[in-house]
């Protein structure tokens, strides 16, 4: 049975006062002396992304046996079958409505999602977002603009941002 | 066509007579010695000195009245302070706040020409008058409220730089910031508009609550001095500044300053969260622009008062610029107070309306009371 | 066949009186405002200092006399939506209202779904659940202490629990994947195992946090403005909270002790040592405090579950029960059924609920929300996949009545002040 811990609520007089207003000013201009800036300047910077980062999915044909169990599943009903060119069903993803959920991911017993680390996509027209089984087939058009990769370390109460040279594989698919 | 209309040739007879001396615009500058003779450079306008119009202009612009008002400690020199301020304002409160503030558009000086930007894309943002409005009234009194920003820069001196020398310069200054309050409320009360018009309601008990305090403090100071004539202020400060003389009247006048130009913790009559940017709330584009530099205008004047009643003034070492080094030793120090002030923003929220004014009438009060006894007391054993 | 272009009349004009708009004020009020010379304003949808709800004041003077809520705006029909969803989709669906609380809106869920089907969760899920719970709870305290500040104007009240929330985030996107909404609790256990590399992340972001908030605690908690803005500002009694129907912090904040937490015990909580913290004034700055201080309480259970989850074998996050073991087993004749269960559920996810059926009957549970209780009820038919119907209340709309009662005789700037203290979040209590 958790105990009760009753709080002092303070209520100061006038010398009080005037500490509080020094210390909170004291506190500023150390701020400004020395400035501890966490900001990641996107898009020069990006953010070192752990390997179960829910990202984008890739798809890997060779592994689909078309079970429809990831578009049963889908929460948002973002994954739609249409037949491919061998007359088996394929599966297309709508990222109009995608959550970013992986439940589609986790439930592949074949694995043939493949979650990857980027999020930031940019598709011309809400039709585009639609992406065919074809369009989740190719690699996805990368343009690099970062310049440096930050990592955040925590080090006994003090945040270090950690900035590396900037990784190779930004997409990052998940290999078996 | 009567016999009392000024001629050309008398008008710029008259520009050439009360000309700020800057050496190489207005003064001939002494190059080198040859031969028992000494040649000088010819300045600006003697080089246009016969040109037909040119020389009109040129000799206006550097006439004493017209430069102060409207290059310095005028028009232009409240533009730029304004510039740089709102750009040192973002960026410090950003240092604190664990991030960058403005880097973008000149990311090599550390985004400085943001404010600049600001300003431009005002330009091209619609104006927008709402259809309760009172038109006229709407569009023009944020332009008119120029008016009561500038006319004080005529009695305030920058070292030889005036517009009217006048031995009353500091009452008559307080009185002319006293205008500014409002102007606010008109354009409050021209946007009918129910958070217009609690704004305008609050920056006239703002008003109530700090007007006596600065009056009391700036008074305190005059009567130290023995005189309200700006030159002998700054004069008698050679040995001592004020700060040091009569602290608690600084104190005063800096709290009242922070609530005269909504300075956190008391930016109440704008407050962003509780009414909307209070008197302001309709305006939009350019004019939206204009009267939200209107709190920053007006600190710049009052920075200008405490730097002459406080800091010294224009005392400096000379630069050699002519008569614009007093002008610069005051520019920096009114932009320094003005730095100041702008740190505010991160460390406090904002009071209640009520807290204020009884912060206004209470402490204020009495601080002020006390300066005015300790400037009496100074005056009467006569050490200035 | 060729488009054809129709006109519609849309006037363009807004209407100027009151009456023509929609909101729920009684009739007559208006005129009754006239007649009392009374100023009535909207502190709107579209406001620097409101959520997404308008309030109606009434105001004589500079005071407060009533406040009329207008909520609604952010309805979304998560209720209605539950209903024609698997059990397994509605998931993201109920987390998502109060974002940063979504574990513990996500753990309501699933326990219900757990006490329908008897299944029992394993002592390392348990704890990874807890720790997940409190993570949310303390990003939503941070939360709600940057929109009080940002009403107050303190700007960096505002941006400073907001970065010390972004290693929360950051720390949710180590264990989960994802920053804000983890989705990572499903009935019998977590979608997978931590690591240790992330629990020794999320202990160093307790010490941060700890380290961070002796200094927030400098500039905004014991800031003379911030003080003198929330004592004795809208206070209510003890009679009154309960009266009103308070809950969670806002609740103990009056002086009544009352935690689900310590009443119905869940997942670990009472076999970690903890407080609850109470005070006795009721007025903002108390209500603000009590959740400073639940910042602290739920650091120290986070250090403690990681200690002991430090000890245990890793693996066995997700019950038999769930993976159909015990089953299989007790068809097959076994006296003791196989105890460990999977470490990760992938790639078996649909196999084991995809089609779960409840049994019929009516399934409750209360959670301790980061902003008070929040009650979750199902009720099934025993046949379907979906649920016949989904019953959430969130502690936002109970506290509501008390919020809008605290607020008469205030002044009009004390509304903002008053909102802050309270955490009011429009999205939660609309659903």
């Amino acid at each position: 049975m958790p105990g009760v811990f009753k709080i002092t609520v303070p209520s100061p007089n006038f010398p009080e006062r005037v500490k509080g207003h020094l210390t909170a000013l004291a506190v500023g201009v150390r701020e400004v002396i020395r400035p501890n800036r966490m900001t990641i300047q996107y898009p020069r910077e990006r953010r070192k992304l752990p390997d179960r980062f829910r990202g984008m999915l890739q798809f890997d044909i060779s592994k689909c046996i078309s079970c429809f169990q990831c578009a049963f599943v889908c929460p948002a009903n973002a994954i739609v079958m249409k037949r491919g060119p061998d007359g088996k069903f394929y599966p297309c993803v709508n990222y109009s409505k995608c959550v970013f959920c992986h439940f589609c991911a986790d439930t592949c017993t074949k694995g043939a999602w493949k979650p990857s680390k980027f999020m930031d996509v940019a598709f011309p027209t809400i039709e585009d977002m639609l992406l065919t089984t074809e369009v989740l087939l190719k690699p996805p058009k990368v343009e690099r603009e970062d310049k440096r990769t930050v990592v955040y370390e925590l080090r006994e109460g003090d945040l270090i941002m950690k900035k590396l040279p900037p990784e190779e594989d930004i997409i990052g698919v998940e290999k078996d | 066509m009567g016999g009392n209309m000024l001629g050309y040739n008398e008008l710029l007879s008259m520009f050439r007579e009360n000309m700020v001396s800057i050496p190489l615009l207005t003064k001939k500058v002494a190059l080198f010695q040859y031969g028992g003779n000494v040649v000088y450079a010819n300045s600006l306008v003697d080089v246009l000195a016969n040109v037909p119009l040119l020389n009109l202009i040129v000799s206006a612009i550097f006439w004493r009245p017209l430069f102060a008002i409207l290059i310095l400690p005028g028009l232009t020199g409240i533009m730029l302070a304004l510039l740089y301020i709102i750009w040192f304002e973002r960026k410090l409160t950003a240092k604190v706040q664990w991030r960058f503030g403005p880097l973008e558009i000149s990311r090599s000086i550390g985004g400085l020409i943001q404010p600049l930007a600001d300003g431009i894309r005002y330009f091209f943002q619609e104006v927008i008058v709402h259809r309760e409005a009172h038109r006229p009234h709407f569009l023009q009194f944020p332009l008119l409220s120029f008016l009561p920003v500038l006319l004080p820069i005529l009695v305030i001196p920058a070292g030889a730089i005036y517009a009217i020398r006048t031995p009353y310069a500091i009452p008559i200054a307080v009185g002319l910031i006293a205008l500014i309050p409002i102007v606010i409320v008109a354009i409050g009360w021209a946007s009918n508009s129910k958070y217009a018009f609690i704004g305008s309601m609050r920056e006239v008990f703002m008003y109530f609550a700090y007007e006596i305090a600065m009056i009391i403090a700036a008074m305190a100071m005059v009567i130290a001095y023995g005189s309200a004539d700006a030159f002998v202020i700054v004069e008698k400060q050679s040995i001592v500044p004020g700060i040091l003389l009569n602290p608690f009247a600084c104190l005063a006048f800096f709290i009242a300053t922070i609530m005269a130009t909504s300075r956190f913790p008391f930016e109440i009559p704008e407050a962003d969260q509780e009414v909307v940017f209070g008197p302001f709330v309709e305006y939009t584009g350019i004019i939206f622009g204009v009267v939200m530099t209107l709190a920053y205008e007006k600190l710049y004047l009052l920075c200008l008062l405490l730097s002459i009643l406080f800091l010294g003034g224009w005392n400096g070492p000379y630069i050699p610029l002519g008569d614009l080094s007093p002008a610069i030793w005051l520019y920096i120090k009114t932009i320094v107070l003005m730095m100041i002030f702008v740190f505010f923003r991160s460390i406090y929220g904002r009071y209640r309306l009520d807290q204020a004014m009884r912060i206004g009438w209470g402490s204020l009060l009495g601080l002020a009371f006390v300066s005015l006894g300790v400037g009496i007391g100074i005056a009467c054993t006569g050490w200035l | 066949m060729a488009e054809k272009e129709i006109a519609i009349e849309v006037p363009a004009v807004p209407p100027l009186d009151i009456k023509s708009m929609t909101v729920p004020i009684p009739p007559g009020l208006i005129e009754e405002c006239e007649r009392k010379d009374e100023f009535m304003i909207f502190v709107g949808p579209q406001h620097g200092g409101s959520g997404h709800m308008r309030i109606i004041v009434r105001l004589k003077g500079d005071v407060i006399t009533e406040a009329i809520p207008d909520p609604g705006y952010v309805h979304r029909g998560v209720e209605k939506l539950a209903e024609n969803r698997l059990y397994i989709q509605n998931i993201p669906l109920v987390e998502r209202p109060a974002i940063m609380d979504s574990a513990n809106f996500n753990l309501g869920y699933v326990r219900a779904i757990e006490r329908a089907l008897d299944i029992e969760v394993p002592e390392r899920a348990k704890y990874i659940r807890t720790i997940l719970a409190e993570l949310c709870r303390i990003g939503t305290h941070l939360y709600d202490a940057g929109i009080l500040s940002v009403f107050l104007g303190h700007t960096t009240g505002f941006m400073w629990p907001f970065a010390m929330r972004e290693m929360i985030c950051e720390a949710l996107m180590r264990i989960s994947g994802a920053r804000v909404t983890a989705s990572y609790i499903i009935p019998g256990g977590v979608r997978r195992d931590v690591s240790k590399g992330v629990l020794e992340y999320v202990r160093e972001v307790t010490f941060f946090i700890e380290k961070k908030t002796k200094d927030f605690e400098k500039i905004f908690i014991r800031n003379p403005v911030t003080i003198a803005r929330l004592k004795d500002v809208a206070p209510i009694s003890k009679k009154e909270a309960i009266k009103y129907g308070l809950v969670g912090p806002f609740l103990r904040a009056c002086g009544v002790e009352y935690d689900v937490r310590a009443i119905e015990p869940y997942e670990v909580y009472d076999q970690l040592s903890w407080d609850i913290v109470v005070a006795d004034d009721g007025d903002s700055y108390s209500r603000f405090l009590v959740r400073v201080n639940e910042i602290i309480q739920s650091i120290n259970i986070i250090r403690q579950a990681i200690g002991i989850l430090r000890s245990m074998p890793e693996g066995n996050v997700i019950s038999p029960d769930v993976a159909g073991k015990k089953k299989k087993a007790k068809e097959e004749g076994e006296e003791k059924a196989e105890e460990k269960g999977p470490s990760d559920v992938k790639g078996k996810f649909y196999r084991f609920f995809g089609r779960l059926t409840l049994p019929a009957g009516e399934y409750t549970t209360l959670t301790e929300a980061a902003r008070g209780t929040l009650l979750y009820t199902i009720v099934s038919d025993g046949q379907s996949t979906a649920p016949y119907r989904l019953r959430v209340v969130t502690p936002g709309w109970l506290y509501l009545k008390g919020f809008m009662e605290s607020l008469k005789g205030c002044r009009l700037a004390d509304l903002q002040a008053v909102y802050g203290s309270f955490g009011y979040f429009p999205p939660e209590a609309d659903r």
